[in-house]
């Protein structure tokens, strides 16, 4: 037995336990903190027992959602506006919604010095949480809430530079403050005020669609300066008739032309020239059936086209009726990367975490996901954008004193054409800074475009 | 005012393991008996105060008569054991008995806390085997034959892992259990002893290659048996020791190396082979997007480390019944999600501390066989130790195996406490101490 070789041994052994050491020290100061918050980590609600949960901020200050306490001492949860941001703040009480849900770990943790929680456990109070100072403009989000009073729906605006959501409504909502007692009316209400539209709502887009044909027309290195078709009004395809808008007869068009106006049969003239294979290549790439960068609960959107469909589904497909749904929150961040130069920058909802005595515990920086355009064809679509609301369906817009608007309506017809829902999306320039604007009311009668009316009033608080 | 009382003991536990851990190392320098006596009443002092501390925390949140009979009755456990120990055996290693009975106290405690029952049965195991381990340094004094029957312990060691093999009972998707009727054990918590025995004795005969390809070949078919039967935690402490031992037996270090690589490639064949393996090593890679199958019992021990951070939620505060087998596997996890990341730490240290103490009384025998048996049982004890904390903090793959002396588990204390006694009984029989005369 030679006692070097059991020396040696020892220092191996002595070694595999300070690696233990390091590792647990490693995890519990850089990692951990990052993996707590998760539905299946039930020992928050036991955090709850020790820590008052934290403020939700909006981001000038603004208390969205606090801890109070009852006179016979119980805790809960006060949310000062009501309605007003239900789905984006979230609720508490039955299931975890909004902010609420997506930073509960954090609201339930108390980033103080470890001598003020002693000193917290020896008055025998209950440690402070981190406060959440969210993206969430007040002023915003209330012209949001009543310019879509008449309208079941959502808005979204974001910064297209930073990724920042300043707005997230959804229509119908409820008053996360009376869940308690009315729950079982909430839920079972057929309008569904707990579903969040914004990410969740999943739409025929109809004309907004056309950014993408339109697109893949561009990408296909086609004739843009030639291009002219003349509208009668409607087209015939295998036997059945599709009209433009109110029927309204766009007599000769060119390309932009087309698309400020957005004329269905010259769209179904486009997309008829278009690789369908390379078509649907560029939706997956435009995030159509697929994640989206954001925390929200969300549903993709779906489009999909094959050569061997019926030649009315395909003329369908290109301006946006038929099979593919979509959802607000995915037309957002498409705006927001045309806006930002190609660029799609992850949405942020919160700014920074702080502890109660308002120091930073973590700063969230604006993150780039992925570029979706070249700089030069955002550009492009930019050009075309801005010619709906300078000549085209949304003239309405061309309003401003300060705001450039482009953009791209739509009216997609629901229910067998017997209504409709209404889109507007696209983004306001003012200094450089690119506010992105993204409405849809649902089923609203045919003939009106409210989307482009409630755009209008939000965009009157930027102006 | 019982808040404050639960808030305040949270603390005073990291600070009493923390002062624990000093003291320990301190200890193991060179000091006079008066010092050392010191050292080894603040030991038991500070276990004294934390065990009766935290019961009064767990009768404070249960408000169970029942827990104060328990904490009571191994109160008095504790102070029988070094006790009887001292006046039995003036000679005793007070180092390993401190750590032995601070250990057992925070397995009591936290048992106690998450399953009352068990606690009880854990405790009625443990005075069992503490009483046989009273006799065993005497035996060990009587007997100088213990060395010759190691092929005995090699071929029975191998029988019962090949008898639970073939008729065992399946717990957790293991066959490691034996049910005898009226009590189920777990024959490769015991076979380790003989495992280190049986090498520690044919190695003490002579140390050429064909002893040691002969060695092998059984040492081989134990961890085979430990694989078929998907005991991997076991396979690999048993082949972690035989390395080692046969390393510090011939000085050379091409027999640890060889090992070693040896093991990556059974590992390589156990991962291509065995599909529980393979499980195993994907809720280690990635548990989060399995994290409602396979990565579940994982994920809950990073919850509860994480949750509970640096202090700890305190006892009762937090949950480790969340991390399913908690009390058998994932001990050190509970720990760290209630006591405090520091407590955990701590509890490293004073493993290592124990490590440190084995190995001295491996250097200061002077007989081979002894020397050998002490070391191969120091590895077992502490590789054990790296397996579980490892698995449960993600470091490697969770393996299931107990933290000694804590966990849960008849087989895992009793072997752990005759292990400790067959040190103790080495110890006191064939260490002669040199210390310096105090006064």
């Amino acid at each position: 037995m030679e006692n070097k070789s059991i020396m040696r041994s020892t220092y191996i052994f002595a070694g595999l336990f300070l690696i233990i050491i390091l590792y647990f020290s490693y995890y519990l100061i850089a990692k951990s903190d990052s993996q707590m918050n998760n539905s299946y980590n039930k020992l928050t609600d036991k955090l709850s027992e020790t820590t008052v949960r934290g403020i939700i901020y909006s981001r000038d200050g603004k208390v969205l959602a606090e801890s109070k306490t009852d006179d016979e001492g119980n805790e809960y949860r006060y949310y000062p506006y009501g309605n007003l941001f239900c789905h984006g703040v979230g609720s508490l009480d039955y299931g975890k919604y909004g902010l609420e849900a997506l930073y509960n770990y954090q609201l339930l943790s108390s980033d103080v010095s470890w001598i003020s929680k002693v000193l917290d456990d020896l008055k025998g109070e209950k440690y402070k949480g981190n406060n959440v100072i969210s993206t969430f403009d007040l002023e915003l989000q209330k012209q949001a809430y009543d310019a879509m009073a008449q309208y079941k729906g959502a808005v979204i605006i974001m910064e297209a530079d930073t990724g920042k959501v300043l707005t997230m409504m959804s229509n119908p909502s409820y008053n996360p403050n009376e869940a308690k007692d009315n729950w079982d009316t909430i839920s079972n209400d057929e309008n569904s005020p707990i579903l969040n539209r914004a990410t969740m709502g999943l739409y025929t887009p109809g004309s907004i669609f056309k950014l993408f044909t339109l697109e893949e027309y561009l990408e296909e290195g086609n004739d843009t300066e030639g291009y002219s078709f003349t509208c009668t009004g409607s087209v015939n395809i295998d036997g059945q008739s599709i009209n433009c808008a109110d029927r309204q007869r766009h007599g000769t068009l060119n390309l932009m032309g087309s698309f400020a106006h957005s004329c269905n049969g010259s769209f179904i003239n486009i997309g008829s020239s278009l690789d369908i294979e390379s078509f649907n290549k560029l939706c997956d790439r435009m995030l159509f059936n697929s994640k989206l960068p954001i925390d929200f609960p969300y549903k993709e959107s779906s489009f999909s086209l094959s050569s061997d469909d019926n030649e009315f589904l395909k003329a369908q497909a290109y301006f946006g009726q038929g099979e593919t749904l979509v959802t607000p929150i995915h037309m957002a961040l498409i705006s927001s990367a045309v806006a930002n130069g190609g660029v799609l920058m992850k949405p942020m909802f919160v700014e920074r975490i702080e502890n109660t005595y308002g120091s930073t515990v973590t700063k969230y920086e604006p993150e780039e996901y992925t570029r979706l355009f070249s700089k030069e064809q955002a550009d492009v679509l930019k050009e075309y954008m801005r010619s709906v609301v300078e000549t085209g369906t949304a003239v309405r817009l061309n309003q401003f004193k300060n705001l450039t608007v482009y953009g791209k309506t739509g009216t997609a017809q629901i229910d067998n054409g017997n209504a409709a829902n209404s889109w507007f999306i696209g983004f306001a320039e003012k200094d450089e800074k690119n506010y992105v604007i993204t409405v849809v009311c649902e089923g609203v009668a045919k003939n009106i475009s409210p989307a482009i009316t409630v755009a209008g009033d939000i965009l009157k608080v930027l102006d | 005012m019982a808040n404050i009382f639960m808030a305040v003991t949270k603390y005073l536990n990291i600070l009493l393991i923390g002062i624990y851990v000093i003291v320990s190392f301190k200890a193991l320098k060179k000091a006079t008996k008066h010092q050392k006596r010191k050292y080894y009443i603040a030991q038991n002092t500070i276990m004294y105060i934390f065990f009766i501390l935290s019961f009064i925390v767990i009768y404070l949140n249960t408000y169970a008569d029942k827990v104060i009979i328990l904490g009571g009755l191994q109160i008095i456990y504790f102070i029988i054991t070094v006790g009887l120990y001292k006046l039995l055996y003036p000679k005793v290693n007070r180092m390993l008995l401190n750590n032995m009975c601070f250990l057992v106290s925070i397995g009591f405690v936290m048992l106690t806390r998450i399953s009352y029952t068990r606690a009880v049965k854990q405790f009625i195991f443990c005075v069992a085997a503490t009483a046989v381990s009273l006799v065993l340094p005497w035996l060990f004094g009587r007997t100088k034959t213990l060395r010759k029957f190691y092929y005995l312990y090699g071929i029975l060691g191998l029988l019962m892992l090949i008898l639970v093999f073939a008729i065992g009972e399946s717990t957790y998707g293991a066959l490691i259990s034996l049910d005898l009727g009226f009590i189920s054990i777990q024959p490769s918590e015991f076979v380790k002893i003989s495992f280190v025995l049986f090498i520690s004795g044919i190695l003490h005969k002579n140390k050429s290659f064909g002893t040691i390809v002969i060695s092998a070949v059984l040492a081989g078919a134990h961890v085979l048996t430990l694989v078929i039967s998907t005991d991997l935690g076991s396979a690999l402490i048993y082949f972690i020791a035989y390395i080692f031992i046969i390393y510090a037996a011939t000085g050379q270090a091409r027999y640890l190396f060889a090992g070693l690589l040896a093991a990556t490639a059974a590992s390589v064949a156990a991962y291509t082979l065995f599909s529980h393996v393979q499980v195993r090593v994907a809720a280690w890679l990635d548990p989060w997007s399995i994290i409602d199958g396979r990565g579940y019992q994982i994920t809950q021990s990073l919850f509860g480390i994480g949750t509970g951070g640096w202090f700890g939620m305190g006892l009762y505060k937090g949950n480790p019944n969340y991390i399913p087998v908690v009390e058998q596997d994932f001990m050190f996890s509970a720990i760290a999600e209630e006591m405090g990341g520091f407590f955990a730490v701590f509890l490293v240290l004073i493993y290592l501390n124990l490590f440190i103490v084995f190995i001295r009384v491996a250097f200061k025998c002077k007989d081979e066989f002894y020397k050998t048996t002490v070391f191969g049982l120091g590895v077992v004890i502490g590789f054990q130790v790296f397996l579980t904390i490892g698995g449960a903090i993600k470091l490697i793959p969770s393996t299931g195996v107990t933290l000694p002396l804590i966990s849960y588990g008849g087989s895992s204390i009793v072997a752990t406490i005759l292990i400790f006694s067959i040190i103790q009984g080495i110890y006191i029989n064939e260490v002669r101490e040199e210390v310096p005369n105090g006064k």
